[in-house]
């Protein structure tokens, strides 16, 4: 019963923390997606120089703990640029999920056999229109999972902004915890709040899938 | 996730809360073989006559009798486990790796007292007291406040030491007090006493939560918050330290003296505790340990 009230009277705090999650992961998720497509396509250049900066990129990002890359971005470069903390947050959390993004592109990109890029070619579209008609749909198809499972990853990572004082979720958590000495029940709480987001973004990735599954063969 | 996040430099010597108890079990493990090793040269001595040496001395710094310690209740018997940030220079923090500090010195100080090994054990402040009910820790030496909700769930000493929480604001910013501000924003300390204080003031529009008091005012000159509420001592000494462009402003916002909390149902800890602060503050080893980190008697600061 207390637990019950406990969700009750926080709701109005926790609401307003939820709604800067969902800010922070809407921000980053849909600049990843963006950033990460660039990125791929760098990795996949015709020169050398430019495919081994996006991997020297993209190695940088994924050997390094988001908490650092937050923390550099938030305390570390604080003597030369200021940057407000939720748009720390947010360069931190789209820079690091760019490159796993990129990734899951590539080797969408890949699966495509060469058949069909020679098949594209041959009936006369340009690389560019290859790239649109032909690759995309079929390794958008094949990623959709992976990528979904990325979005989730970052949903739940919005979390490590806490660190760097923006006011979503688990910071609330830990403020809240911190007020009324009950860690269990506050921490329990805010799980059950990313539990819903997660769930939902998990239920939206199936129905997509399921959409493009029309096109299987 | 709280603590491999922001136990970031509470890692490198007493892992923080979830480490800990890994730790321990490592260590009763390793005990156990130890156990076993003695009683295997126990054995040998028997036959083969090295004779002698006793291998039964255990490594606690001992003298006391067990059934005196018995009845502290102790996480650990024959040490005093106590518990503090380990990001509150220069109560408590890190220097070479080791950890130091005021508070680290009254804690060890209190320990030698009660006959007992010092053990003290880093973790995010905001957690301690979280700890402390868990039975992770005996007591918190980390510079904590008796406030009336956290005397719900701890009981306190009396206090060891006194301070006070100021406004420290940019130098020059012209702010002489915190009513000079307006819609302002303002750092405090994550799990502090002054978290809901601020927020009921009207002119200030936002409160931003910091690991640590040092977090919260290195953000100062930064201009991402107009000011912050941090400890008159541990200010002074992180600005002097770090060469920061800020002053302090106003009378002092909180009085925010220093005692150590344990938990419930420990009378005769705390007594002992009590005992200890008294006898350091009598005999001068108080005024030492004080001199040694402020250059001043802090007890009525």
């Amino acid at each position: 019963m207390e637990w019950f009230s406990d969700f009750v009277d926080t709701a109005p705090t926790f609401l307003q923390a939820l709604w800067i999650t969902l800010q922070l992961a809407l921000w980053s998720i849909v600049l990843a997606a963006v950033l990460g497509g660039v990125l791929a396509f760098l990795r996949l250049s015709r020169f050398q120089a430019v495919r081994m900066l996006a991997a020297g990129y993209i190695s940088l990002i994924r050997g390094t703990p988001l908490v650092t890359q937050l923390f550099i971005i938030y305390f570390g470069l604080a003597s030369i640029i200021t940057i407000e903390a939720f748009w720390a947050g947010v360069i931190g959390l789209t820079a690091h999920n760019a490159a796993y993004v990129a990734e899951i592109y590539r080797s969408g990109i890949q699966s495509v056999p060469t058949g069909q890029i020679e098949a594209g070619r041959s009936l006369g579209m340009s690389k560019w229109t290859t790239l649109r008609l032909v690759i995309s749909p079929q390794a958008l198809r094949t990623v959709l999972p992976s990528l979904g499972n990325q979005f989730i990853i970052a949903v739940k990572d919005t979390s490590v902004a806490a660190f760097i004082t923006v006011a979503e979720l688990f910071r609330t958590a830990q403020i809240v915890a911190a007020e009324k000495f009950r860690p269990l029940e506050f921490y329990v709480i805010v799980g059950v709040y990313y539990l819903v987001i997660v769930l939902l973004l998990s239920g939206a990735v199936r129905a997509l899938e399921q959409r493009l599954g029309r096109y299987n063969v | 996730m709280t603590e491999s996040w922001a136990g970031t430099d509470a890692g490198r010597t007493e892992g923080p809360d979830a480490g800990a108890s890994r730790t321990e079990r490592r260590r009763s493990a390793l005990g156990l073989r130890v156990g076993a090793l003695i009683a295997v040269a126990g054995l040998l001595s028997g036959c083969a006559g090295f004779g002698g040496g006793s291998a039964s001395d255990g490594s606690t710094g001992g003298g006391s009798t067990s059934a005196e310690t018995s009845e502290y209740g102790l996480v650990r018997d024959g040490e005093f486990t106590f518990a503090l940030s380990g990001q509150l220079a220069p109560f408590s923090f890190y220097e070479n790796g080791k950890l130091t500090g005021f508070d680290v010195a009254i804690g060890t100080e209190v320990a030698n007292r009660l006959k007992l090994k010092p053990n003290p054990s880093t973790g995010p402040f905001n957690t301690l007291l979280a700890g402390l009910q868990a039975g992770r820790y005996d007591a918190i030496v980390g510079s904590m406040t008796n406030t009336p909700e956290r005397a719900k769930v701890a009981d306190f000493s009396s206090d060891y030491y006194r301070s006070g929480a100021f406004l420290w604001v940019k130098s020059g910013s012209g702010v002489r007090s915190i009513d000079d501000l307006k819609d302002a924003v303002l750092g405090v300390p994550l799990g502090s006493t002054f978290e809901a204080e601020m927020k009921k003031k009207a002119n200030v529009k936002e409160v931003k939560t910091y690991e640590s008091d040092v977090d919260a005012l290195i953000d100062v000159p930064t201009g991402r918050v107009d000011g912050a509420i941090v400890d008159k001592l541990v200010g002074a000494y992180t600005a002097k330290k770090s060469s920061l462009q800020v002053d302090m402003a106003g009378p002092a916002l909180v009085d925010n003296s220093a005692a150590i909390p344990v938990r419930k149902q420990h009378e005769k800890l705390l007594a002992a505790i009590n005992k200890a602060l008294t006898d350091m503050k009598a005999d001068g080893t108080y005024t030492k340990i004080s001199q040694q980190w402020f250059g001043i008697d802090i007890t009525g600061s």
